[in-house]
């Protein structure tokens, strides 16, 4: 595979010969294969960004050298540069980044404007990428009518429309829901393997790099170590499935090991991929009973290095708390559900009110007297099983003008999520007509 | 694999850094050698040297040239260097194409004459479409 990028003993610094100096990055060598999909993982402020920001041409490097290609863009000019930037490397921004007074498909068109492209050409190119990323019924519309998922996939079309070989991506998954999140990711992972372009994506959330080949793990502006990911062969797949059919309580403990993994993902954003993994075999145990309460509690709060998952008392209490809470509220919903079964029209009011006090979280979000009505209704809904969860999702971010609960996207996913790892793998059997 | 030669004559610094880029980023190492002219002077220098050849040449029609003492902008400076490329026998297999503005290509029809192969609009083709133009071209040459 033909290096595309490579690093040589770069070394950066921020505010450099001023009192507020700070080493951003040091001595950096590394390589990068052309048509390699490689992400830059570690905690806030390990310097990723900062290489991100080298590798695009956003930053000049300082001391070393930075090839793309076998030419050092470290020695280009402004103007050279500005150049690169634009031909170069395609980015895709955490925050989006979209241009607010322009259309969708002027947005995505607006690289090659730069470019002397032509307008016709401009449209042209433009609708085939927004075809692409199934954005074409949205090309006139402005970022402000898209979903967050959308505006990324917008960005991601903008960062194709020079034709880039290096597409660099800066957390874009940061602003996601999971279903987005994943979305993106898997388009990701599709510009490299059937375009054959360099992706190099910066993340923070070890769930994230389940496609990367390359991982190189950054911390305090060193590259610590450098994993890569082979893809797994064909046996070692159907071993695996052929496992899980036929060993059905192992089957079922992975059912908890899923959701644990799930949960750690939600609760434990921004860990390393050691520590996410701990985490997710601290729930596994605690949702399989392998342990109680307390000593979970003990295990989130004993020191890492003995093993423990190192957390401060009182994030070690509150998670703590909220698995209880996911623990309770699953087997009250398998309690409801089965009620449920057994009487389809029963009111069970009591049950699924303190059911909606933990979905809202009474001290955080508060409802006007329609809200609650209609939030009480689509809850309902789903535990009858009248509405899917993704459904119910949908009619609490509708507004209340369109007989929706009208909540914020943020505070949509919050409960979604909620209620999803409530609901675990409970699965909830169809009505029969005799039923309903 | 033989090392491609391409010359580009062009007078705007800015398309000049696209063509040389497109060409740095979308292709293997080494597969081109570049070689730029900023005037129409220095295009004719650069025919003239003895050992030069190219595979393919590139030039926008609008140059400046020396006319009674000033330097005056020509749009069909490009013209007159198509005739001069073609008047010289080293140069008879080379491949000559216009890389203009649409707003000339009402002049497509004289450089052809003079022995233009090809017009490209340079407001149609984005970088990596003009390697790949070039790959084919060069394919479509080395077949004959």
């Amino acid at each position: 595979m033909n290096t595309i990028i490579e690093l040589k003993h770069v070394n950066f610094w921020y505010d450099r010969g001023k009192p507020t100096e700070m080493q951003a990055l040091h001595d950096i060598n590394l390589q990068i294969g052309q048509g390699e999909y490689v992400a830059f993982f570690g905690p806030s402020g390990s310097g990723k960004t900062t290489l991100l920001y080298l590798l695009s041409g956003t930053e000049m490097s300082q001391e070393g050298e930075v090839m793309v290609n076998g030419k050092d863009i470290s020695k280009l000019s402004k103007r050279e540069m500005a150049i690169y930037r634009q031909i170069g490397v395609g980015m895709v921004f955490q925050q989006f980044n979209l241009i607010p007074n322009l259309t969708i498909l002027e947005n995505v068109g607006l690289p090659m404007a730069f470019l002397g492209v032509g307008e016709d050409k401009r449209i042209k190119e433009a609708k085939l990428l927004l075809e692409r990323l199934n954005l074409s019924a949205l090309a006139k519309r402005f970022p402000y009518e898209l979903s967050g998922g959308q505006q990324q996939r917008v960005g991601i079309a903008r960062a194709l429309a020079n034709n880039a070989p290096i597409i660099v991506a800066d957390e874009p998954i940061g602003n996601l829901d999971s279903t987005n999140a994943n979305n993106v990711l898997d388009f990701l992972k599709e510009l490299c393997e059937k375009d054959g372009k360099t992706v190099v994506m910066v993340t923070h959330e070890a769930w994230s790099l389940r496609d990367a080949k390359k991982i190189f793990y950054l911390k305090d502006g060193v590259v610590e170590k450098v994993e890569t990911n082979h893809a797994k062969p064909a046996t070692q797949i159907l071993a695996e499935q052929l496992y899980k059919q036929t060993a059905p309580k192992r089957a079922q403990e992975s059912k908890e090991r899923a959701v644990a993994s799930t949960l750690a993902n939600v609760l434990f954003r921004g860990f390393s991929a050691e520590e996410n993994m701990r985490f997710s075999d601290f729930l596994t145990q605690r949702l399989t009973g392998q342990v109680d309460q307390v000593q979970f509690l003990e295990l989130l709060y004993k020191p890492f290095r003995e093993g423990g998952g190192g957390l401060w008392k009182k994030r070690a209490l509150e998670t703590s708390r909220y698995v209880e809470g996911i623990i309770q509220e699953h087997m009250d919903v398998e309690g409801i559900c089965l009620e449920l079964e057994k009487n389809p029209t029963a009111p069970l009011l009591h049950e699924i009110g303190s059911l909606m006090e933990w979905l809202l979280d009474r001290n955080k979000i508060r409802l006007d007297q329609l809200q609650e009505s209609r939030f009480r209704q689509v809850t309902t809904e789903v535990l009858r099983n009248a509405i899917k969860l993704e459904a119910f999702k949908e009619a609490l971010y509708l507004p209340k003008s369109k007989l929706g609960v009208g909540l914020s996207h943020r505070t949509t996913e919050r409960i979604y999520e909620k209620f999803k790892l409530a609901l675990g793998n409970f699965e909830l059997e169809p009505l029969s007509p005799e039923k309903a | 694999m033989k090392q491609i030669k391409i010359l580009m004559v062009d007078e705007n610094e800015i398309m000049r850094f696209y063509f040389r880029d497109s060409f740095w980023l979308h292709s293997e190492r080494d597969e081109y050698e570049l070689r730029f002219a900023s005037d129409f002077v220095q295009a004719q220098q650069i025919l003239r040297e003895p050992e030069t050849f190219f595979d393919i040449i590139f030039l926008d029609l609008v140059l400046h040239i020396t006319h009674k003492n000033r330097l005056v902008l020509d749009p069909e400076a490009g013209l007159k260097l198509i005739a001069q490329i073609r008047s010289m026998p080293k140069f008879k297999n080379t491949k000559i194409v216009v890389f203009s503005s649409k707003q000339y290509f009402h002049l497509w029809k004289k450089a052809k004459k003079l022995g233009a192969n090809f017009f490209l609009k340079s407001e149609e083709y984005l970088p990596r479409y003009l390697v790949k133009w070039v790959e084919k071209i060069f394919k479509e040459k080395s077949a004959q």
